[in-house]
């Protein structure tokens, strides 16, 4: 399918666009009558995200204009500046604004806005799987640009430049106090900077302040005898004052001695140079004029600016990927998962959020929900997908065997050690290990396990040497593992360590419509396989696949859409081609379903024969036996039906 | 001792200073391990060396300038060592690495396969004030590293330069610890060195020999340090002027330890 993506940004000097009410939403959804979008607002701007099939006529931006001007009339005076962007151009900027690479005119990170405007688009149905896939891969890049660049770490904005001084003269804010004297527009920036930098001590001069911030206290000093109340400063800011104030030379120099020459960092915000001109040249004091920061950020932005191109490509790179993915159809899979519902969008977009840091994860679900593809996804999507990824079932493998598994041996550490052996864990050096079971984990093993993942050490069975593999470890199990440590079964220690993050994949009855894309997904895969031109399910099989509770999960439904297109004929599945439990879920009503009135004499005869042959596995003699006909009538009717062989 | 073991010994510290370097000069830092691998290779080496020497000759590698610039190139990469361990952060060994390169080089330069050892110097008192003094002296390299990087990135700091310094180095606080707690072991270490090497001359030369100009030399070093300690205490010193006077101290210790050693080598002799 091919699709047009439009961004149509608004930028204006107001500060602060307000997000539309959901009702307003709604009404938009209406009359933009296209597939996807997105809207969300920030400070100075707005931006709506439209994606439409290709074939339908592109909104134009009067269009637009005209359906915002009627919903929230608010916005009609601004949008003269709107600025419209499509196709490639759009994606890889929707992308940057989702990885973080813009930020408002607040300096708070376009991504914020965009996620708050995501879960209410999700919620009313306007972004799908399109959205759904860019939100993801944004995300993605969002956490590959943190860990392999260093492009976030440049400070380019009054607050995190200062808070980049601070940190560079003082090493900790923890425990300084900051004087702000009057009032700037970037203090309040600046207190939420240092504030995260562990500063708690703040305290503002100024006799009609502008903001409040609980971590402030208030001093109404009149400026005149502020002078003598820089004592106790680690940090002076000053902002604009309603009268003459001048920093002076004996309050620093009384500052200094009271604090023994410890360093002071002063900063003036305000247009007037003057007011610290004369405390520049005293020792230990680092004093800064706006336009010295003003210079810095812009170096600072210069040299962020020069790992862009190297970013800019991996931008390309996915807007491509996200082509071939929408020509793929492969709408709702992610990295070898399908799922639309919101539990799967919700474990995908976990998935691309710690894939790439070395976080521990415990992915616990039913039985055949998929733990191991998504600890696959994790390793393959994270910077460790060069090497190794080694699943290890801890529940297969008997426990004498278990620990020189994961920790390898020495020679002659048992009988029949006869040479050395490295672990599993070794073995994934560098790579990812799966402790799949871990619930199955015997007590002296989960000591040892503990061990590895708070220490990083292992030491193999009869060994002495203690080595430090490299390998991020994931944990799956089918348990609740919390219920298992209340029981005194599994060591809490070792659980809080595994479960520092926690998937927990949903079965799948409670993923609605997900089966029917997960049996589709099977079936052209199984179709393949078994080279037959079986196109899709019949109504009433794909009614039956909903109704089921599968109890065996996605394990029951590869097994089970495998069986009917082994049995299927023709381009259909039939109901009565899938396995008797689900075909009996029908019987157990009682009367017949409309999906049994509709089936033919040939088709029931065609149920029941293939019911007989599987309750008697597939014995000829016995079958025939049992449906009171001959051999070779049983295997002509099979053959009539196409049914050459067991399944 | 085969001299070329010293020479391989010096060339792992001279791959070591190198990529140190090009991570610290380079365009973008990056978290080479390889640095870390050669300099714990060297120091590693080194230590094994020392210790088969304290096995096959039964005494420490000390008595002469050429094994007393060896051990304390050791001890002080040792220390270093422990230290980028324990802080995880490298910027130090690009400055140290190099001093100790250079000091290396000398001691090889000066190395003497059967030096003629006077039989004072076999004793444990000697020893024993020597390694003080080589511990201090370590200690004190730290301190005049840690300050000089301290000084370069609180000018760049003042001026807004956004040099080098400026992208690489932590934070003048950082440099500041690790400087006064380098300078208050060293100056421990010196003076109980000072104390014994005393006690060893009243015996070996029967008398205060104040004529020692290694004695004036030590005593001028002490009393750096101390007035380093003294007006960090009392006097409310510190950035930069704790920061110069740490400078001057180590240009002291360079000029007594080399200069000195090499044109009065009929003084502090024990034949």
């Amino acid at each position: 399918m091919k699709i047009s993506l439009h961004i149509f940004s608004v930028h204006e000097n107001e500060d602060q666009f307000q997000q539309l009410p959901a009702s307003d939403l709604k009404k938009l959804d209406t009359e933009l009558a296209v597939n996807e979008w997105l809207f969300f607002t920030y400070t100075g701007g707005c931006e709506i995200i439209t994606i439409a099939e290709e074939n339908k006529k592109p909104l134009t931006t009067a269009e637009l204009q005209e359906c915002i001007a009627q919903i929230a009339p608010q916005f009609s005076h601004c949008l003269k500046n709107t600025r419209e962007l499509h196709s490639e151009t759009a994606i890889i900027q929707l992308l940057k604004n989702i990885a973080g690479l813009h930020e408002d005119r607040s300096g708070r990170l376009l991504l914020e806005p965009i996620r708050d405007a995501f879960e209410l688009a999700i919620e009313e149905g306007f972004a799908g799987p399109i959205l759904h896939y860019l939100f993801q891969k944004g995300i993605w890049l969002h956490e590959k640009i943190r860990m392999e660049s260093s492009y976030y770490k440049f400070a380019v904005n009054p607050a995190t430049v200062l808070r980049e001084l601070a940190g560079k003269i003082f090493g900790s804010v923890k425990n300084k106090c900051i004087h702000f004297i009057g009032w700037h527009e970037d203090f309040q920036k600046v207190v939420t900077e240092l504030s995260a930098a562990g500063a708690q001590d703040f305290l503002l001069h100024c006799t009609k302040p502008r903001f409040v911030h609980p971590k402030i206290r208030q001093s109404n000093t009149p400026p005149s005898k502020i002078n003598g109340q820089l004592e106790t400063a680690d940090m002076i800011l000053i902002g604009e004052l309603d009268s003459d104030f001048q920093l002076q030379k004996s309050a620093i120099a009384r500052r200094m001695t009271a604090q023994n020459n410890a360093r002071l960092l002063i900063c003036n915000y305000s247009t007037n140079e003057k007011i610290i001109k004369n405390v520049k040249r005293i020792y230990n004091v680092f004093s800064y004029e706006k336009a010295e920061l003003t210079h810095l950020i812009k170096h600072n932005t210069n040299s962020r600016d020069a790992v862009l191109p190297d970013i800019t490509t991996w931008f390309e790179h996915e807007s491509k990927e996200f082509f071939r993915w929408l020509e793929s159809d492969k709408r709702y899979s992610f990295a070898g998962m399908v799922g639309a519902s919101r539990e799967m969008q919700r474990i995908f977009e976990l998935i691309s959020r710690v894939a790439r840091t070395n976080v521990t994860i415990l992915i616990d679900g039913e039985s055949g929900t998929g733990k191991e593809l998504v600890a696959r996804a994790v390793h393959n999507l994270s910077s460790r997908s060069e090497r190794q990824f080694v699943a290890v079932n801890c529940g297969a493998i008997p426990d004498a065997l278990l620990e020189s598994e994961l920790f390898g041996h020495e020679k002659g550490a048992f009988t029949g050690a006869d040479y050395a052996k490295a672990g599993l864990i070794e073995t994934a050096e560098g790579g990812t290990i799966l402790l799949d079971e871990i619930a199955e984990l015997q007590p002296h093993l989960q000591v040892k396990l503990l061990r590895f993942l708070q220490e990083g050490e292992t030491k193999r069975v009869g060994g002495t040497e203690t080595r430090h593999p490299n390998v991020r470890v994931l944990a799956a199990t089918n348990k609740n593992l919390s219920d298992l440590v209340e029981a005194g079964t599994f060591r809490s220690d070792l659980y809080y360590r595994l479960n520092v993050l926690q998937l927990t994949l949903p079965p799948l009855r409670e993923r609605g419509k997900d089966v029917v894309l997960i049996a589709n997904y099977f079936l052209k895969r199984i179709n393949k396989s078994f080279q037959k031109e079986v196109q899709e399910f019949s109504s009433e099989a794909l009614q039956a696949l909903i109704e089921y509770t599968w109890p065996g999960n996605v394990r029951e439904l590869e097994n089970a859409v495998e069986r009917a297109c082994a049995l299927a004929v023709g381009s259909k599945i039939a109901i009565f081609d899938l396995p008797p439990a689900l075909q009996n879920q029908k019987q157990d009503s009682g009367r017949p379903t409309a999906t049994e009135v509709s089936l033919t004499l040939k088709d029931m005869e065609r149920q029941h024969i293939l019911s007989v042959l599987d309750h008697y596995d597939w014995n000829y003699e016995e079958a025939s036996k049992a449906l009171a006909i001959g051999r070779t009538t049983l295997w002509r009717k099979l053959r009539e039906y196409g049914v050459e062989q067991k399944p | 001792m085969n001299l070329t073991v010293l020479w391989i010994m010096w060339a792992t510290y001279a791959a070591a200073t190198i990529f140190y370097w090009r991570d610290f000069f380079g365009a973008e830092r990056k978290a080479n391990k390889l640095k870390i691998y050669l300099f714990s290779t060297a120091v590693a080496m080194h230590l094994a060396f020392f210790i088969f020497f304290i096995n096959q000759a039964e005494r420490l590698y000390l008595s002469n300038l050429s094994e007393a610039i060896n051990s304390f190139v050791l001890f002080t990469a040792l220390t270093y060592w422990l230290l980028e361990k324990r802080l995880q952060e490298p910027s130090m060994g690009t400055f140290i690495l190099p001093i100790l390169l250079i000091l290396l080089a000398v001691s090889n330069y000066l190395f003497a396969p059967s030096p003629q050892i006077a039989p004072v110097l076999l004793d444990y008192k000697f020893e024993i004030h020597v390694l003080c003094m080589l511990l201090a002296y370590g200690a004190f390299t730290l301190s005049f590293i840690a300050s000089l990087l301290q000084y370069l990135l609180a000018r760049e700091l003042k001026k807004l330069t956004m040099g080098v310094f400026y992208k690489r180095l932590p934070s003048l606080d950082f440099f500041e610890r690790i400087s006064n707690a380098a300078v208050d072991a060293g100056l421990l270490f010196a003076i109980l060195g000072f104390v014994l090497g005393l006690y060893g001359a009243n015996i070996v030369w029967d008398n205060l020999m104040l004529s020692d100009p290694k004695f004036s030399a030590v005593l001028i070093i002490i009393a750096t340090y101390g007035f380093h300690f003294i007006s960090r205490k009392l006097l409310g010193w510190q950035g930069d002027r704790a920061a110069i006077i740490s400078i001057i101290g180590f240009v002291w210790i360079l000029f007594s330890f080399l200069v000195i050693s090499l044109i009065f080598t009929t003084q502090h002799h024990f034949r």
